[in-house]
């Protein structure tokens, strides 16, 4: 049987706020994107783990309120709860304290890691950066253990942003098949 | 669900993760919605996470900048210092501490010029590293291995080859010899 689109959980759950199974789905589906999110603008596992609270929180809140207007763009809702809620530095532990009482129970029941997909095998990563050329390797450290943009890494290494981009691209896509590979 | 009518290409999503995406909004928009889309950029977010690990861990070897080998070493990297000139030999060591080794290969290099390292563990085959990355301005090359790597090696001698390739064919720009000893045997 086909899975329910996002919508259709959305609009299970204003019109039975106690629909707890979809409630757990769009938790189990949402969590790894906001994640995402979080890792992408905070740069920190921990303060993304807590947005992924936050805006599951509001969200579910907001779902059972029938205050997502148009159920069709919930994922425009989770983002711009997102963004909202990384912009605003104003959250109260008090009300953190008071939606974890009311939805605790349903956050730990989806039983979803958020970082599930995400683990990768030491070796393995080792085994397939060992493979990339000595130039491919010293970018993709330069990018992400330095966090250095293309620019910086061209004036370091004394050529291009284009040429760094091409390696940085070329790395990244040879990594990603060498980490699919059986 | 629905499958991606339109996965975002690799370059994209790797423009984004890197704040480089002139149109990251847009992007999230898509992410936020598509599950195929989102766990191509998880995998690039947990490649990104492991990389920093295994080089704060000195699990890679490298060829590194100046300022990278500075900065593992402001993280807390334990990294073991030689260096050579060309023509010249030095001893050298892994400590029982030391996450990684580095040797600083010094030269004259031409702009534009491609450079080469090949690596000569007698008796075992040797390795071309080619178009390493030179620091021009110091006139140098710094090779890092790590010290778990070296650490069981016997005493034996490493003859490197820096090969420089431009228009005009291959020349030598210089020949190096470090001569390996265990910790065990005393330190360099």
């Amino acid at each position: 049987m086909a899975e329910p689109e996002d919508h259709e959980l959305a609009r299970r759950i204003a019109a039975a706020p106690g629909d707890k199974e979809a409630e757990v789905e769009i938790v189990r589906r949402f969590t790894p994107r906001i994640r995402l999110y979080g890792l992408r603008h905070l740069r920190d596992e921990q303060a993304a783990l807590d947005l992924v609270q936050e805006v599951l929180m509001t969200t579910l809140v907001a779902l059972r309120d029938g205050r997502v207007k148009d159920p069709d763009r919930l994922p425009s809702f989770v983002l711009g709860t997102c963004r909202l809620t990384v912009t605003n530095q104003r959250r109260t532990e008090y009300r953190r304290i008071r939606l974890l009482a009311e939805f605790g129970h349903t956050l730990g029941e989806a039983s979803c890691d958020p970082g599930r997909h995400a683990a990768l095998d030491d070796d393995r990563l080792a085994q397939c950066m060992e493979r990339l050329s000595a130039r491919e390797r010293a970018v993709v450290v330069l990018t992400f253990y330095a966090e250095r943009t293309a620019e910086e890494i061209a004036r370091e290494l004394g050529t291009s942003r284009g040429n760094v981009r091409v390696v940085r691209h070329r790395a990244l896509a040879r990594l990603h098949e060498c980490l699919e590979a059986p | 669900m629905s499958e991606c009518a339109a996965p975002i290409p690799l370059a994209s999503v790797v423009d984004y993760w890197l704040g480089e995406h002139p149109e990251a909004g847009e992007l999230e928009e898509h992410l936020m919605a598509c599950a195929t889309c989102s766990a191509t950029v998880e995998r690039l977010a947990a490649i990104a996470g492991g990389v920093r690990k295994l080089v704060s861990r000195g699990r890679l070897p490298l060829v590194l900048t100046p300022t990278l080998l500075a900065r593992l070493e402001e993280d807390g990297v334990r990294i073991r210092h030689h260096r050579v000139d060309p023509g010249g030999r030095t001893a050298c060591t892994v400590g029982p501490e030391d996450d990684l080794v580095s040797v600083c290969l010094t030269g004259s290099f031409r702009p534009g010029e491609r450079v080469d390292v090949m690596i000569a563990d007698a008796p075992a085959v040797s390795r071309r590293l080619e178009d390493v990355p030179v620091d021009r301005e110091r006139g140098q090359i710094i090779l890092v291995e790590p010290g778990s790597t070296i650490r069981p090696l016997p005493a034996h001698m490493v003859t490197i080859v820096v090969r420089g390739v431009g228009d005009e064919g291959e020349r030598t720009i210089g020949e190096y010899t470090l001569e390996h000893r265990p910790w065990a045997d005393g330190p360099d």
